[in-house]
């Protein structure tokens, strides 16, 4: 009778909690991989009642069956199926309270590697069954949402390579996990790569003729195809556009609007949603002798992680600087 | 139910943190046991010994008498797991049967397939005849101490009671515990219980009375335990991963916690001596013998998951799917060419 009382008492925390994490959905946290390819295979069952599942959509069912894509019963966190040694990125800024990564990359048993992260709401995030001497991250150590932090593996009760991703938050002093789909904690869709683009169109799509040391502008917009919200801000969802091939190279053709010697420019609006067109503007400014040149750029999220170039259409800029017979010898 | 506060070790008492985690032990133990009929046993059956033969289920038990005790080596009829695309290390961890545990009476328990969630639990029987149960998942089986049935644990970390020569299951507890299991002296359950079975911590150790079905918490320390056994002066040996930290064994009794040993980081399956004074382990592929008393550390060599005999004087290790049975420093004594090898568990009370 106290069994059920407690597990009625549950379930209805949970809904509770379920509930207020709706009303305060803030898209704070990024999901904890890279791959466009990437889906969710199983997520958090958030009905607490054995052989009863309910799932972020709240959709229920009465079984004990696993409904793939969707939830298992038990589940207490997110399955993200990968091959082994992808790259996991922390969800949020926060900082490393515990790891272990002594277990074989696919050693299976009950207990798995792991790295778990502290995040300044209160919340936890743990990444599961990595690799042996997976962590890239130490104890202690300060992270940035979507710094890459681990490396995948099948460690633990595992039966096929992925990636569990448990949100983890205090509820009546115990930890308990959360559902961040649910909590609309992620602008994405289940499974769905938080940064993606495409290229749209630009100002200028052939050749951009410049004067010798004179400064023309250019712009570029790309549909926000991932499942964030890109911002101009400095924090979660920062978009920028830098040099590419290879990144993070000096340009040389960097304009006094640029923010950095390779980044030429934050997305121009405060908020892209997804599906939404973004448009990065930016100057062109041509010191180098008269000549055809080709400049490649990429976007790039928090100033960490390049979007797939070629997802992206390849940007690149054709450039011809001329003569500029005021300062040049014709 | 009664749950008992104790000193961390260190000698500081952590009372701020056992609080919460004794609620959720006591909470979760009870409910445990109270919904224990919502999940249907699992079936059963049995085979005589021509059966067993008939079927190409047999298996073949070979007693070997070795430094340190008796030596059980399992010859299986074929691995449940195919090993094809698994790494050599995982391959006898996965592909064969583990043994589990062996009965005063001569039975034995085997899990016959690893991570195999259609496999199941096997007793064999000094006749050859065996009970399987299609238990899913074993992660981790005990004999009472007459014999007559086993504590299993499942994979999704639910308890249950499995008579030995049936093979019929009841459910005892929902858990989830992890495969860690064992009997006490006293006849209660050593068991790892976890807030999860997918992401197993944190944990804690817990005794359960399989009669009242009630749990009793034996440490309050919240981490990510890995296993636990009892001593021989009914002391309790937790093997855990410390929060933020290493990999710790601790001594813990009604009155207190100590700390046994401290070990490398990324140590996995410590195993220890009936007394506690040795601790084996492994890490990054290598085997390691520690001696409590001095507080030295061996490499043997090459191996993993390391089983040390009853007295700490030798220790068996798997290496490249087959078994070494290792002297203390290190010597290689003996060669098993199965990895279903371990040590008779029912040593000092096991019918000749």
């Amino acid at each position: 009778m106290i069994a059920r009382a407690f597990i009625g008492l549950s379930f209805a925390l949970a809904v509770w909690l379920g509930s207020a994490g709706r009303a305060l959905a803030t898209d704070d946290y990024t999901l904890p991989f890279y791959d466009p390819s990437i889906s969710l295979s199983y997520g958090v069952d958030r009905d607490p009642r054995s052989c009863y599942q309910r799932d972020w959509a709240n959709a229920l069912w009465a079984d004990c069956n696993p409904h793939y894509g969707r939830v298992y019963d038990g589940h207490t966190g997110m399955d993200y199926p990968m091959p082994l040694l992808s790259p996991i990125a922390s969800a949020r800024h926060g900082t490393v309270i515990d790891l272990f990564e002594g277990f074989g990359t696919q050693q299976f048993g009950i207990n798995g590697n792991y790295v778990l992260v502290s995040h300044a709401d209160g919340r936890r995030t743990l990444y599961y069954h990595l690799a042996q001497n997976g962590a890239r991250v130490a104890v202690g150590q300060t992270v940035s949402a979507g710094q890459w932090i681990a490396d995948s593996g099948c460690s633990g009760q595992c039966y096929g390579a992925h990636l569990h991703f448990e949100m983890r938050a205090v509820v009546s002093g115990r930890w308990t996990s959360a559902d961040p789909i649910f909590e609309q904690r992620f602008t994405t869709n289940p499974g769905r790569v938080p940064f993606l683009a495409s290229y749209l169109r630009e100002s200028n799509s052939g050749t951009e003729v410049i004067k010798r040391y004179t400064t023309v502008t250019h712009w570029v917009e790309f549909v926000n195809a991932g499942g964030r919200t890109w911002r101009n801000s400095i924090n979660v969802g920062r978009v920028l556009l830098g040099t590419w091939n290879p990144p993070t190279r000096d340009s040389a053709f960097g304009a006094s609007d640029w923010p950095s010697s390779w980044v030429a420019t934050n997305v121009d609006q405060a908020s892209v949603p997804p599906g939404s067109v973004g448009r990065f503007t930016f100057g062109l400014h041509a010191e180098s002798p008269p000549g055809a040149y080709d400049e490649s750029f990429n976007v790039l999220s928090n100033s960490l992680r390049w979007f797939d170039w070629s997802r992206l259409g390849s940007f690149h800029v054709p450039i011809t600087v001329i003569t500029n017979t005021r300062f040049d010898d014709p | 139910m009664s749950v008992r506060h104790r000193t961390a070790h260190g000698g500081r008492t952590r009372l701020r943190a056992a609080v919460p985690v004794l609620i959720v032990v006591s909470l979760a133990s009870l409910s445990g046991a109270q919904i224990a009929h919502a999940d249907p046993p699992p079936p059963a059956q049995t085979m005589t010994a021509a059966q067993a033969r008939g079927s190409g289920s047999a298996v073949n038990v070979i007693n070997h008498s070795e430094q340190g005790g008796r030596v059980l080596e399992l010859q299986l009829p074929y691995p449940r797991i195919s090993a094809v695309g698994l790494p050599a290390g995982e391959q006898g961890r996965r592909a064969a049967a583990r043994y589990l545990d062996d009965a005063s009476n001569g039975a034995v328990a085997i899990a016959d397939g690893i991570g195999d969630p259609h496999a199941g639990l096997l007793v064999t029987f000094p006749d050859g005849s065996q009970a399987h149960t299609a238990l899913a998942g074993v992660a981790g089986a005990a004999f009472a101490a007459d014999g007559s049935w086993l504590a299993a644990v499942d994979g999704s970390g639910r308890l249950w009671r499995i008579e030995a020569t049936t093979g019929a299951a009841s459910q005892l507890a929902s858990g989830p515990y992890t495969g860690s299991i064992s009997f006490t002296r006293a006849g209660e359950l050593l068991l790892v219980e976890a807030s999860s079975i997918e992401a197993p911590f944190p944990s804690v150790v817990v005794r359960f009375n399989p009669r009242s079905r009630r749990s009793v918490l034996v440490d309050h320390e919240e981490g990510f335990v890995f296993s636990a056994a009892e001593l021989t002066d009914a002391s309790v040996a937790v093997t855990a991963h410390v929060f933020g930290g290493g990999v710790e064994v601790r001594r813990v009794t009604d009155n207190s916690s100590e700390r046994l040993a401290s070990l490398d980081p990324r140590a996995i399956d410590a195993s220890l001596s009936d007394d506690g004074s040795r601790i084996a382990y492994s890490a990054a592929g290598s085997v390691f013998l520690h001696d409590v008393a001095s507080g030295s550390t061996k490499r043997l060599g090459p191996g993993e998951m390391p089983r040390v005999a009853h007295d700490g004087g030798s220790l068996l290790v798997l290496r490249n799917g087959q078994t070494a049975l290792l002297a203390a420093d290190g010597r290689e004594l003996d060669q098993f060419a199965t990895a279903t090898v371990g040590w008779a568990s029912c040593e000092g009370r096991c019918q000749p």
